[in-house]
């Protein structure tokens, strides 16, 4: 839940989002009347932990996967938290359910150190380390567990990892080429727990208002060509038929690159792979292989160019928010949920948010999914970081248990994915749903679970046998039945996993090879850290004007001559002499 | 002695009352908009309907936050930061101006005392050293955590001093021909007749107390503690949703996308110490009365 | 000193002792923290081992090509919210002086310090909105007027002026707290000379409340110009977008989004040491100068 930049993060949590979700109006009016039985007494813990200490008074401590410490132990961590997540009443960060089973099936007493909403979680993170005070295992990002490899002050798991996690724990690093476990592994050894990535869930989509298309007579688009005619024809043909011009074709914002009114899917179609985000960091860049077997940036490439040239004409005719420069995400959220735009590229979630309440609010609203789509006869490719994990949990040197959070983990994976278990994900309360998954002190995933899933429910829905579902994918199927029988608020978990909703989508570009990842898979370059910012902000610029007129189509050539000349060789110098590239 | 207004004080008048309330009219309009988002719809804010009037008017926003725990807990925690913090703040201030309003003749040191202060205003170690001297204090998750680093404010401490050396001299040299020291006479005489700049400096210091949050997030290890300040920067916080690509960390952020329960915690937050000024008010007027009885 | 000079100063000395403790623990202490700016700071590996690179961190920033035209913006929109947040709250005190009515006095007082207490984020938000060139109704209103239509926060001309105007449209209410306090402070029996002597209201202004709050204004002068490389981050955060980096972009936005790549402590310790080292120049400057030419000690 700390994550701030995670590129790809699916596990269940789609499911708890709906139900969050649906619960958002109702919200006040729930009083403690009911007095909540749910979680606390009738936890499945009450029964395995019986069977767990049968007559084993005498000290023990875990062998391998399974087993339980008496006495029990306890291990520290720290938590980032959001104060939006309501949570179920009785429940706390410290005292849930996953920490009552903790207890009792392993022995293990989890203690928060301290807890913090999310934007200060770095910061509290670095005065705990320099004070010295880190807890046995905390959750870190992609660059700091770097920072805390070099410095030497995180276990090495390798052993701990062999001995401890379960058999469905090391499918979930092995999964999808073992490329979460390669990811935690550092110089041969594991350093740390990948906290998601594993697959590519950030390829994009394009969602275009299905109720404009049907007012001007409109088909889905099959070409790039398509997009553009559909972008003009939102702008000019009055699609919303209130007789003002006053609509926009296409969603964009001053970020560029996004799983929200990004322009990722856009450039894919005409097959340019450029990414660098106004707010990202200017480090995570993509490279293609080139003619002679180098890897060369693949922002600076002549498609790059042409796709460029196509935005800029969609600009002139009006067909972008003219004020896209100065908008964030939030504000071009606002247009398109204010019904003033009708098409936008974006990642699989788009419908939790933000266009989640206009099917239910905005009379007549809905909107249409489709794959990216091409400029020519060749398909599209859908670029996707690559499923690298953006976060890790990691061990102190210090920890006494470093086994512990395997076996925390073993937990969370079984109940989660082994033999889902409800309980340990949401309860109702009064006709309110409350996550409780995300109260568990550690996480993890496991690669493809969505995509599974939408098949799994779209199977059941055709045969109308849900005998082979599984209790979340029932859980999923309820809700697309929900949807169909009219509740308007399960809408955006129909556009999740029924036929033709974004995971069936995601899973076709996993199936058809439709996925463009960069062919340089190590980490940034000094070179990248040292000029990667200002780099950025000089593409940004260069795209902006370019796309908003006040600079000609060729400055592009201009640029990437600049770029290659202030610091860009050393960057392809070192990516190529690195050895990472694929 | 009531004059005649002569015609261009009387065009003065008219242009200076109506001037000043072309200026609050723009300052009470970006709280007029929050305050209608708190009383709107969330579907009527998400359709961009809201400006300064309410949309679909419900009171639903208030009733929530009334029955909301963390906006009252830290609520209370503010209140008890502010006047522990504040009745710090201005017995240092006055105690630490007070020496340094005297002329370098009468206290030795004064320059070299007040360059010391001052420094500090410019020079700050930044948030790590800070850090640990707190958690070394043992202060970590306590309100004195909150009080103690900040307990005086230089800035007013300099803001005082200089009212003190307003105030007219003759006043406490003839307290110290009547006998009385530094004490009686800071006491008896400077302080009650510095209640306007008092007023002032007071309204600083609730001000920057009530506001204050950063310190509250890094020094509380549980947001149970937190003062208001820093819970509304938790909501406050426009992240950019589109930035944010956990499922889990989006759907938590639109499930608050509630914008009107945003807004009336906001909105809430900032009537205590809207309300702090008028009051106040009325010791501004009691400092001229004052000063016109001494002559 | 005298024994006698040294019983009387005694109970001074002493009543700065709590101060100076204050002081002493809690801001000198922290300053060890300044070697962060030296350092290739790793918190794990705390202050004092984490290795020690000099002035790399400064050479880092000044061979940036970016530095001089950010340091540039920075100083010129720091000046402009400098010059304009001491002449509204003193012009706004003095118009609201002139107020017979009492209730509506308080009541102007009390609305022009409200936007101070709301967050740049929020102001952000509806400033977008405000100033939008579609939709906007200050573009509506220059439209009326017969002016061209101005894209006040894309357009890298206008950026920095918007930012001044609207820091001291927000923050000019607060301002005149203290120079309300001041002009009450001023002894009325002056006022009454005045008027013996003749002097119109406009007179008693100038000759007696103008005088009598000239040493408040130096010092919030004196103190603003320590802020001139804080050109203020949160402002500039919320309204900024790369089309106006050109001329918007600060010290401190510039070094947050350098940063981003890499949690650069040592760099951000490295630019907060220097704003402090100038802020020092300028103000001990204007100490001198203000002691030297107007015989007032600002502290």
């Amino acid at each position: 839940m700390e994550l701030k930049k995670a590129k790809a993060k699916v596990k269940g949590s789609a499911m708890l989002s709906l139900l969050l979700l649906m619960t958002t109006v109702t919200a006040c009016t729930n009083s403690d009347n009911g007095n909540a039985s749910t979680n606390a007494s009738n936890s499945p813990s009450a029964t395995t932990s019986t069977e767990g200490s049968p007559a084993a008074s005498t000290n023990s401590v875990p062998n391998g996967p399974e087993g339980k410490y008496d006495p029990p132990i306890e291990v520290t961590t720290v938590r980032s938290l959001n104060q939006a997540a309501e949570l179920a009443p009785g429940d706390t960060y410290d005292e849930n359910i996953w920490t009552k089973t903790f207890e009792s099936d392993l022995g293990i007493k989890v203690k928060n150190t301290w807890k913090v909403n999310a934007e200060q979680y770095q910061n509290k993170i670095a005065v705990t380390m320099a004070s010295g005070d880190m807890p046995d295992f905390m959750n870190v990002d992609a660059q700091q567990f770097q920072i805390l490899v070099q410095a030497g002050t995180i276990a090495d798991l390798t052993d701990v990892y062999a001995k401890y996690a379960s058999d469905l724990t090391k499918s979930s690093f092995e999964g999808s080429n073992s490329l979460r476990l390669k990811a935690a592994t550092i110089d041969g050894k594991i350093m740390g727990i990948p906290a998601d990535g594993g697959e590519a869930a950030d390829t994009q989509l394009i969602y275009i208002r299905k109720d404009w298309l049907n007012n001007l007579g409109l088909q889905p688009p099959k070409t790039m060509d398509d997009v553009i005619n559909i972008a003009m024809a939102f702008t000019k043909n009055d699609p919303d038929k209130n007789g003002k011009n006053d609509t926009y074709g296409l969603s964009l914002d001053n970020n560029l690159f996004n799983g929200w009114s990004g322009l990722d899917g856009f450039f894919n179609g005409y097959h340019a792979y450029p990414f660098n985000p106004t707010k990202g960091t200017g480090t995570s860049l993509n490279f293609i292989k080139g003619a002679d077997g180098k890897a060369q940036w693949a922002d600076v490439q002549p498609e790059v160019k042409t796709a460029l040239g196509k935005l800029a004409d969609l600009f002139k005719q009006g067909a972008i928010y003219p004020e896209f420069s100065v908008i964030d995400g939030n504000k071009s959220a606002e247009l398109v949920t204010s019904g003033k735009v009708g098409m936008t590229f974006g990642a699989f979630w788009v419908p939790t948010w933000p266009i989640n309440n206009m099917y239910k609010d905005v009379p007549g609203a809905d909107w249409g999914i489709y794959p990216l789509v091409s400029s020519d006869d060749q398909p599209a490719l859908s670029q996707s970081m690559g499923g690298l994990p953006s976060h890790y949990f990691v061990v102190s040197k210090k920890s006494k248990h470093p086994e512990a959070p395997f076996l925390l983990l073993n937990t969370y994976i079984e109940k989660i994915y082994g033999h889902f278990d409800k309980n340990y994900h949401t309860v109702t309360v009064d006709g309110k749903d409350y996550g409780e998954f995300g109260l568990a002190p550690i996480n993890g995933g496991l690669p493809g679970n969505n995509p599974r899933a939408a098949a799994a429910v779209q199977a059941a829905k055709k045969s109308g046998d849900t005998s082979a579902l599984n209790d979340e994918q029932k859980n999923y199927y309820d809700q697309v039945a929900k949807f169909e029988a009219g509740d308007a608020t399960m809408w955006a978990a129909n556009k999740l996993w029924a036929e033709g909703g974004v995971f069936s989508l995601l899973g076709q570009y996993v199936d058809n090879k439709q996925v463009f990842t960069s062919t340089y898979v190590g980490n940034p370059t000094p070179t990248m850290i040292a000029k990667g910012p200002s780099l950025r902000d000089e593409e940004v610029k260069m795209m902006t004007s370019i796309i908003m007129g006040s600079k000609p189509l060729d400055y592009f050539d201009e640029w990437a001559a600049n770029w290659l000349a202030s610091g860009g060789q050393s960057i392809l110098d070192e990516v190529n002499a690195s050895g990472m590239v694929q | 002695m009531v004059q005649p207004y002569s015609w261009s004080r009387k065009l003065f008048v008219v242009f200076n009352y109506t001037f000043l309330a072309l200026l609050s009219l723009i300052s009470i309009l970006p709280l007029l908009n929050l305050f209608s988002v708190s009383l709107s719809s969330a579907a009527a804010i998400e359709a961009g309907k809201v400006t300064l009037w309410p949309v679909d008017f419900s009171w639903k926003a208030y009733k929530f936050v009334a029955e909301k725990h963390e906006f009252l807990v830290s609520t209370g925690v503010s209140v008890q930061r502010v006047l522990l913090g504040v009745s710090i703040n201005m017995l240092l201030t006055v105690l630490t101006a007070y020496p340094l309003s005297k002329e370098a003749a009468n206290l030795k040191f004064r320059t070299g005392y007040a360059w010391f202060f001052v420094f500090t205003m410019l020079f700050s170690g930044g948030l790590i050293p800070s850090y640990m001297i707190v958690r070394n204090l043992h202060l970590l998750d306590s309100i004195w955590a909150l009080v103690l680093p900040g307990a005086l404010p230089i800035f007013n401490v300099i803001l005082m001093l200089n009212f003190f050396r307003g105030l007219p001299k003759e006043l406490s040299e003839s307290a110290f021909i009547d006998g009385a020291g530094h004490w009686q006479t800071l006491w008896r005489i400077i302080i009650p007749l510095s209640m306007p700049s008092i007023a002032t400096v007071t309204l600083f210091a609730i001000v920057s107390h009530w506001n204050e949050w950063f310190n509250g997030l890094i020094y509380m290890d549980d947001p149970i503690h937190y003062p208001l300040a820093s819970y509304l920067q938790t909501i406050i916080v426009r992240m950019d949703m589109s930035t944010i690509s956990d499922p889990n960390m989006l759907l938590l952020l639109s499930q608050l996308n509630d914008r009107s329960v945003r807004a009336a915690q906001i909105f809430l937050g900032m009537v205590p110490v809207l309300c702090v000024y008028p009051f106040l008010q009325r010791y501004f007027m009691s400092g001229m009365t004052l000063g016109s009885v001494k002559e | 000193m005298s024994r006698r000079n040294w019983r009387l100063e005694l109970p001074l000395h002493l009543m700065l002792v709590p101060g100076i403790i204050v002081v002493l623990l809690f801001s000198y202490g922290p300053m060890v923290g300044i070697v962060i700016a030296f350092e290739n700071f790793i918190p794990v590996k705390g202050i004092f081992r984490s290795e020690w690179v000099g002035l790399d961190h400064f050479r880092y920033i000044y061979n940036l090509s970016e530095t001089r035209g950010v340091l540039r913006n920075t100083v010129f929109i720091a000046f402009m919210k400098i010059i304009g947040g001491l002449f509204a709250p003193l012009v706004t005190a003095l118009l609201l002086n002139e107020i017979r009515k009492k209730f509506y006095k308080r009541s102007v007082q009390t609305i022009i310090y409200m936007p101070h207490f709301m967050s740049w984020v929020i102001m952000a938000g509806i400033l977008i909105d405000v100033l939008s060139p579609t939709s906007g109704i200050v573009n509506q209103v220059l439209g009326w007027l017969g002016f061209d239509k101005v894209f006040f926060l894309g357009n890298d001309k206008w950026f920095p002026y918007v930012l001044a105007i609207t820091d001291v449209l927000k923050e000019f209410g607060f301002g005149t707290v203290v120079y309300l306090a001041a002009i009450t402070a001023v002894n009325p029996s002056l006022y009454e000379a005045a008027v013996l002597d003749g002097a119109n209201r406009w007179k008693q202004t100038l000759h007696v409340t103008i005088p009598a709050i000239i040493p408040i204004t130096i010092l919030l002068t004196t103190l603003a110009l320590g802020n001139v490389l804080n050109a203020g981050f949160d402002q500039v955060f919320n309204l900024y977008n790369p089309s106006v980096y050109s001329t918007g972009d600060i010290l401190d936005t510039y070094v947050y989004r350098i940063g981003l790549a890499s949690a650069q402590y040592g760099v951000a310790t490295a630019v907060g040491l220097f704003k402090s080292v100038i802020s020092l120049v300028l103000i001990s400057l204007s100490y001198f100068l203000a002691y030297r030419f107007a015989n007032y000690r600002i502290f």
